[in-house]
C-alpha cells in the first residue's frame, strides 16, 4: 500500500497528500473538478487568496470544531456554493431564538451514542420516549423565565429534544444527572415544573406520593432503569422512565396487571396463590365472579386488567386520584364505601344488624379506613388485614380461623355477647360428613379460612351457614337453649322457614328420618319443652346453645355419665316414648367394645379367630361416657345398634321413608344400623362366635317357624338370635333370655330346658335326666388342665348359671349351643338333622381329655347316652 | 480585476450546479434482517468466518447470528448476561481463519471467544489493573497469533494480547495527534499486518504499522466528499482499497491504497444512502457487508465492476 503520506505534526495539516475530497474522477456522472475550465479555477484560487477559506478554517480551528461535532449546520462547507456536501443542509428543528437546530435531533445524539463512543444503546431499543413533535397538553405548565420559556418549543410549538436537552448554560454539580438538561433534575424535579398537576394535591385530586421510602424489593427496578432520590425516595423516575421506557406512559415495568405497583407494594399485592397466604389484602389479577365495578368507576379512570382482572388500578389512580387513598371515585360517590359499590351482593350489611356504623360506630376498627371501605371497614381492612377475609378485628387463630372472626365479636366479653353460640354448638371446622356432597348454596372454608369448593379441602363454619352480609333471618325463630328469648335474626343462607332444607344440605344421610317415629314434626307429641313446632329436626337439636352433646334440644344432658342420657330424654318412663323402653333386663350400656373380643383399628373392627385376625362384617359407632361419638375405641352406646335417623337400614338415607309412624318394629327395622333379622348379622358383629348357630337346629327358623319367645315373637321377627336372647325387655339378665326357663338343677340347664321339655319346641330332645349330679363339682379347664393338656374348654356353672371356676356340671358344659359340630366351625346345614357323638352341639370331638372320663373312665360317653336316652335308668347309681 | 471577477462570477454557479461527489457503483445483493423468529435489532458489526459464515452482531439481542454465504441463516449464539458465552450489548466482532469468532462484549468488559459453531471457547477480561477498559472491537492480525481490541473512553488505547489472553502491548494513548485516539471504534487488519483504527472523535481512520507505529491517516473532518463526520466502520477490499462507513451522513466511502480518496459509494448512479451505517467487512467475493444500526440489518453489496 504504497505510497504513503507520511505524517506530519497535526493530523489537521495532513493535507499536504490530499485533494481535500474535491473529487477524483471515477465515475462518468460525477463532475471532477480539475476537468472544470481552468481559468475558472485560476480566478478561484485568485479570489480565494483574499477571502477566508470558511471550510479549512473550521477544520483547522479547534474549538470551533468541537462546538461543530454537534452543530453541523454550522460548518461552512454548507454555505458554500463550490463544494457540494455529502448531505444537504437541513437545519431543522429550529427554536425560535435561532439558536437550537438540526444538533438536537435524536440521529445526532445516536451518532455517539451508539457504543463505538459512548453506549446509549438501549434508549434506541424500542419503547417508548417522551413526546416529541407534538404540542404540549393543557395539563403542562412550562415555566418561564423572564417571560421565556425555560423549556423551550420548537418553530412549529412542538416539544423536540431540545425542550429538555441543551449543552449550553447550564452548571451541573457532579451528581445532578449531567445530561445537557436545562434544569437541574433533582430527584425528579425537571419533570414536575411542567407536570405540576401529577405532584402533591392539585385542584383537590392526589397523586403518587413522592419521597416515599423505597422498599428493598423495589430494588429490582433499577434494572428496568427506575431511579431512586439519592436518599433512596421514590420520584417520578422511578416509575417512569424518559427515555426506552418499556411500557406505554413511560413506565418502567409492564403494569397492565399491576405488574408495576406490585413491586413496591408487596403487602398489597396478592396476584398469586403463595403471594395470598403471605399478604392478606384484597385480590388482584383475577377477574371478579361475585362483583361487578359500575360504570362510573370506568368514567371516573378505573382501568382493568387484559382479561377483565381487577388490577391496582381498578380503584386506584395513580395520578388525579379523588382521594388521599388514591380511589378513583370521591367520598361523595362512594356514601356507601368503596366496597359494597363493587360488592352488591353484600349491600345487605348496610340495613342490617352487622352494619357498625348503624350499632357500634365506637366499633370501627380504623375510621381512616372505614371512611372509604363504609360499614365494611368495621370488620375487613382490603389492604393488610389478617387471613384471607382481610380482617379487621384481633381474632383466636387457634381452631377454626373463620369461625375465629364470627367469634371475634360474638363471644362472652366482647360487644356481641348476647348472640353467642354456648358449649354446645354446631361443630365448625369439620369436614362434610362422608360422601356428602358439597351443597350447592352453602360455601365451606379452608383451614386458613380461605373460601373453597372442594370437599377435601373445605370445612364447615359459620359462613356455611349464616351470611353475614345478607339480610337478617327471613322468618324470627327461637333458640331452644334460651328459653323464651326469641333471635333477632340468623341470617341464614337458606330462609328460617326452610330450615329442613338448611340441615339437609349437609345431612342427607339423615333425610330418611322423615315419616318415621322419630320424625317429631309428624307427631303430635313431638314438640320440645321451648318451643310448639321446630320441624323435624330442631325438636331434637339446637344449632347453639345446645343442652348438650349432639347440641341435644330436649333435656339437659349435659351431666350424662352414660351414652344413653340423650336417648333417655323419649325413651323413660313418663316420656314421649315410654312405651319403647328397654327395660329392666337390657344389652349392657357404656361398655367397652373390647370386652365383646373386638379390636378398633383404622381399617375398622377386627376380631380373634383361632389365632388370626379376622375382620368384623360391620364397624358400628362408639361413643364416650358423655355420648359424644368417638373415632376409635369407645363404649357401646344406643347409637351403636341404632341410627336414630333410619328406620330400616335397607331404605334409601337422603330420601323420605315411607309413611311408618304407626309401624310396630321388630329386629328387622327398628332404627337398627344392621339388620338383626333374619341371620342376625347385627349381634353378630360383636358376637362373632356365636355366629355359626344359623341354620343348625336351634335355628328357630329352622327347627320351629312357628314358636315365640316370651315377647310373643316370632323367628322371623327376632331373626335367629332374638328367640333366645332379647336385646331389651328380657325375661331374665341372664344371657338376655328370651323365653321362659324350664325346670333344672341350675340356672343354665333351666335356659336350656325351656325348649328341650316335654311340651316345648325342642321336647323330642329333652333328656329324662338332663342334670348332673349337683354334689358333684367341678373345676373349669383352666384350672384343671395343665399347660401342656390344654384342651377344649369344658365350662362349670354357679347355681344362677354364671360360668364358675368350681361349679356345676351343666348343659353347657358339654353343650356349645351356637355350634353344630365341634370340629368344624361353620353354620349349620338348614336342615333339622339327627346329631351324632361328633355333632349334636357337643364341645369336643372326641373323649380324649374329656372330663368325663376323669371319674367315669373311658365309658363316660356311653353313660352319657344312656341318661339322655329314652330309657333312662332312674335307678343309676349317680342319681 | 475585473475580468477576473467577471469570470467567476460566469463560471462558480456553473461549477457548482454541476458538483458532484464521484461513485463507485454497487449493487444491492440482499439484506439479512434477523431469523425467523426474531428481528436483527441494532446490528453493530460484521465478520466473515470460516466456511465463509457471515457472523453478525444483534446488539439489541445481546447475539450473534451466523449466516451462510447464500445469506441463509444457520444459527444464533450468546444471550443477555454476563456468564460464559453470554454476552452485555457487544459491539464488535472478528473472525479468524482457524475458525475463532471473537466477539468484543462490551457490557461485560471482556471479549468472547467461540468456535465456529457458536460454542464457547475462552474469555479475555480487559481489566488491566485499575482501568476497566470498555472494549468496542477486535481484530485478529495475519499471523492470528495476536488479538487487538480497541478501547474507548477514559482509556483511548489499543491492547494488545496473545492468544492466551495475556495483554502483550498497548498501542496509542487519548488525544488528538498522531498514533493518539479519541474513541478508537471500528478495527481492520491489511494483508500486510498494518491496522486502520477508525478513530472517532478525530474523525479519521488511523494506520498503524504491525509494531503499532503510526504510519498514515485515512480521511479528515468534513461534510465533503471524502471527508468524515462520524466514522465508524472500515473494511479493506481485495484490492486493497479502504471503505469507511459515516453513521451520520450515512454514507459509505472509498479510498486508494494510498489513502486518497477515491469516490463515494454508490447504486443506480446516486450516492447509496445507509441508516447509520456501522461495522463493515468485506468477503472473498469482494461483497461488502454494512451493519445498519438504525435500520436493523445488514446490508449486502457487491461492486458493479466484479460481477
Amino acid at each position: 500500500m504504497s505510497p504513503r503520506c507520511w505524517p506530519t505534526k497535526s493530523v489537521f495539516s495532513n493535507r499536504c497528500k490530499r485533494n481535500n475530497g474535491m473529487v477524483i474522477q471515477s465515475h462518468p456522472d460525477s463532475i471532477d473538478v480539475r476537468a472544470a475550465p481552468w481559468p475558472a479555477l485560476l480566478l478561484l484560487a485568485l479570489l480565494f487568496s483574499f477571502m477566508p477559506i470558511e471550510s479549512d478554517a473550521a477544520r483547522d480551528v479547534a474549538e470551533k470544531r468541537e462546538c461543530a461535532t454537534c452543530h453541523i449546520a454550522w460548518m461552512a462547507d454548507f454555505k458554500r456554493e463550490d463544494v457540494f456536501t455529502l448531505i444537504p443542509n437541513d437545519p431543522r428543528p429550529m427554536q425560535k431564538t435561532g439558536r437550537q437546530d438540526v444538533v438536537s435531533i435524536e440521529r445526532m445524539c445516536f451518532s455517539c451514542h451508539d457504543g463505538f463512543a459512548l453506549d446509549s444503546r438501549f434508549l434506541w431499543q424500542g419503547g417508548h420516549s417522551h413526546p416529541v413533535g407534538v404540542q404540549p397538553s393543557d395539563k403542562v405548565r412550562i415555566p418561564t423565565e423572564d417571560g421565556k420559556n425555560i423549556f423551550p418549543l420548537n418553530d412549529a410549538g412542538n416539544v423536540y429534544c431540545g425542550t429538555c436537552h441543551s449543552a449550553h448554560g447550564i452548571e451541573w454539580g457532579d451528581q445532578l444527572s449531567p445530561v445537557f438538561l436545562r434544569a437541574e433534575n433533582v430527584d425528579s424535579s425537571l419533570c414536575v415544573m411542567c407536570h405540576t398537576d401529577r405532584e402533591g394535591e392539585t385542584d383537590g385530586h392526589q397523586n403518587h406520593p413522592l419521597q416515599k421510602d423505597v422498599p428493598k424489593e423495589a430494588k429490582g427496578l433499577l434494572k428496568a432503569g427506575s431511579k431512586f432520590s439519592q436518599e433512596n425516595k421514590v420520584i417520578c423516575q422511578s416509575c417512569h422512565r424518559v427515555h426506552a421506557a418499556e411500557e406505554k406512559k413511560l413506565l418502567v415495568k409492564k403494569n397492565d396487571r399491576s405488574q408495576l405497583c406490585a413491586t413496591c407494594h408487596t403487602d398489597k399485592s396478592a396476584d398469586s396463590a403463595k403471594k395470598k397466604s403471605k399478604h392478606f389484602t384484597h385480590p388482584v389479577g383475577k377477574a371478579p365472579k361475585f362483583a361487578s365495578v359500575p360504570k362510573r368507576f370506568a368514567k371516573a379512570g378505573s382501568k382493568f386488567g387484559p382479561n377483565e382482572e381487577v388490577i391496582c388500578e381498578t380503584c386506584h389512580r395513580v395520578h388525579h386520584a379523588a382521594s388521599d387513598k388514591l380511589v378513583v371515585l370521591d367520598r361523595d360517590n362512594l356514601k356507601d364505601g368503596i366496597c359494597v359499590t363493587c360488592h352488591e351482593n353484600k349491600r345487605g350489611i348496610l340495613t342490617n344488624g352487622h352494619n357498625m356504623f348503624k350499632v357500634r360506630q365506637k366499633e370501627m376498627a380504623d375510621a381512616e379506613i372505614s371512611a372509604i371501605l363504609g360499614p365494611c371497614g368495621a370488620c375487613h381492612n382490603i389492604h393488610g388485614g389478617q387471613g384471607p377475609k382481610m380482617w379487621a378485628r384481633a381474632f383466636d387463630k387457634k381452631g377454626d380461623r373463620t369461625a375465629g372472626l364470627c367469634l371475634s365479636c360474638h363471644e362472652k366479653n366482647h360487644f356481641a355477647e348476647e348472640f353467642t353460640v354456648g358449649e354446645y354448638s354446631h361443630p365448625v371446622g369439620a369436614a362434610l360428613p362422608k360422601g356428602v356432597k358439597k351443597p350447592k348454596q352453602l360455601p365451606l372454608f379452608t383451614a386458613a379460612g380461605e373460601s373453597t369448593t372442594s370437599t377435601k379441602r373445605g370445612l364447615v363454619s359459620c359462613p356455611t351457614c349464616h351470611d353475614v352480609h345478607g339480610s337478617a333471618s327471613r322468618k324470627g325463630g327461637s333458640s331452644p337453649g334460651k328459653a323464651g328469648r326469641k333471635s333477632k335474626g340468623k341470617y341464614l343462607r337458606i330462609g328460617e322457614q326452610d330450615r329442613l332444607v338448611l340441615c339437609k344440605a349437609c345431612h342427607q344421610d339423615k333425610w330418611s328420618i322423615i315419616n318415621t317415629k322419630h320424625d317429631m314434626a309428624k307427631r303430635k307429641d313431638g314438640a320440645n319443652a321451648n318451643s310448639t313446632s321446630l320441624g323435624v329436626c330442631g325438636n331434637c337439636h339446637v344449632v347453639h346453645n345446645g343442652l348438650g352433646p349432639r347440641i341435644w334440644a330436649r333435656d339437659d344432658i349435659s351431666k350424662q355419665t352414660d351414652p344413653t342420657t340423650l336417648c333417655k330424654s323419649c325413651h323413660a318412663e313418663g316420656a314421649m316414648a315410654e312405651d319403647k323402653t328397654v327395660g329392666e333386663h337390657s344389652h349392657p350400656i357404656g361398655v367397652p367394645i373390647e370386652d365383646a373380643g373386638i379390636q378398633v383399628t383404622k381399617r375398622g373392627w377386627v376380631t380373634q379367630e383361632g389365632g388370626k385376625t379376622k375382620k368384623a362384617p360391620a364397624s358400628l359407632p362408639l361413643y364416650d361416657a358423655k355420648g359424644r361419638k368417638q373415632k376409635g375405641s369407645g363404649l357401646v352406646g344406643c347409637g351403636s345398634c341404632h341410627d336414630p335417623h333410619r328406620w330400616d337400614s335397607a331404605s334409601a338415607k337422603n330420601s323420605p321413608h315411607p309413611e311408618s309412624i304407626e309401624e310396630e318394629g321388630d329386629a328387622r327395622n327398628s332404627f337398627l344400623r344392621v339388620k338383626a333379622s333374619p341371620d342376625g348379622q347385627l349381634c353378630a358383629t360383636c358376637h362373632r362366635s356365636k355366629a355359626t348357630i344359623r341354620a343348625t337346629d336351634h335355628d328357630m327358623a329352622v327347627t320351629a317357624p312357628e314358636t315365640n319367645n316370651v315377647l310373643h315373637a316370632t323367628p322371623e321377627q327376632t331373626g335367629v338370635c332374638g328367640q333366645c336372647h332379647a336385646v331389651h325387655n328380657a325375661a331374665q339378665d341372664l344371657v338376655l333370655w328370651a323365653r321362659l326357663p324350664g325346670p333344672g338343677g341350675d340356672a343354665a340347664e333351666m335356659l336350656c330346658r325351656s325348649c328341650h321339655i316335654q311340651g316345648e319346641v325342642a321336647e323330642a330332645k329333652a333328656p329324662k335326666q338332663a342334670h348332673h349330679p349337683n354334689y358333684v363339682k367341678a373345676w373349669a379347664s383352666e384350672l384343671r388342665e395343665s399347660d401342656d393338656q390344654k384342651g377344649e374348654e369344658i365350662p362349670v356353672f354357679s347355681y344362677s348359671g354364671r360360668h364358675a371356676d368350681i361349679g356345676y356340671i351343666s348343659c353347657p358344659s358339654c353343650h356349645n349351643a351356637h355350634r353344630w359340630r365341634a370340629s368344624e366351625a361353620k353354620e349349620g346345614s338348614g336342615k333339622n338333622e339327627e346329631g351324632d357323638v361328633l355333632s349334636s352341639f357337643l364341645r369336643v370331638p372326641t373323649t380324649e381329655g374329656f372330663l368325663c372320663a376323669d371319674c367315669h373312665g373311658l365309658d363316660a360317653i356311653f353313660r352319657y347316652k344312656y341318661f339322655h336316652g329314652a330309657k333312662i335308668d332312674t335307678a343309676a347309681p349317680n342319681k | 480585476m475585473i475580468l477576473v471577477l467577471l469570470m467567476l462570477f460566469l463560471s462558480t454557479p456553473l461549477l457548482a450546479a454541476e458538483m458532484k461527489a464521484s461513485l463507485v457503483e454497487y449493487r444491492k445483493v440482499m439484506d439479512l434482517t434477523g431469523t425467523a423468529e426474531s428481528e436483527m435489532v441494532m446490528p453493530t458489526d460484521v465478520a466473515i468466518g470460516k466456511g465463509q459464515r457471515v457472523y453478525v452482531v444483534d446488539s439489541g439481542n445481546h447475539r450473534v447470528l451466523a449466516y451462510a454465504a447464500d445469506g441463509s441463516f444457520l444459527f444464533a449464539f450468546g444471550s443477555k448476561g454476563s456468564g460464559a458465552g453470554q454476552l452485555d450489548s457487544p459491539v464488535g466482532i472478528a473472525a479468524s481463519r482457524d475458525g475463532r469468532v471473537l466477539v468484543a462484549d462490551r457490557g461485560n468488559r471482556r471479549v468472547q471467544i467461540f468456535d465456529s459453531d457458536g460454542a464457547f471457547l475462552k474469555t479475555i477480561t480487559t481489566i488491566l489493573g485499575d482501568a476497566e477498559v470498555v472494549p468496542v472491537d477486535v481484530a485478529v492480525d495475519q499471523a492470528e497469533k495476536r488479538i487487538f481490541v480497541s478501547g474507548s473512553a477514559p482509556y483511548h488505547r489499543l491492547l494488545i494480547f496473545d492468544n492466551s489472553g495475556k495483554a502483550i502491548g498497548i498501542w496509542g494513548k487519548p488525544g488528538n495527534n498522531f498514533g493518539e485516539f479519541r474513541y478508537p471504534a471500528a478495527l481492520a487488519v491489511s494483508k500486510d499486518d498494518e491496522t486502520y483504527i477508525v478513530d472517532v472523535f478525530n474523525t479519521r481512520v488511523q494506520v498503524l504499522n504491525d509494531k503499532g507505529e503510526y504510519l498514515v491517516t485515512v480521511g479528515s473532518w468534513g461534510v465533503t466528499p471524502g471527508h468524515l463526520f462520524r466514522p465508524k466502520g472500515v473494511a479493506i477490499e481485495n484490492d486493497d482499497q479502504i471503505l469507511v462507513s459515516d453513521s451520520y451522513l450515512g454514507v459509505i466511502q472509498i479510498y486508494n491504497s494510498d489513502t486518497r480518496f477515491h469516490a463515494v459509494l454508490g447504486t443506480n448512479g446516486e450516492i447509496a444512502r445507509f441508516d447509520t451505517p456501522a461495522g463493515m467487512t468485506v468477503d472473498k467475493r469482494d461483497r461488502l457487508y454494512v451493519a445498519e444500526m438504525l435500520a436493523n440489518k445488514v446490508s449486502v453489496f457487491q461492486p458493479v465492476q466484479a460481477q
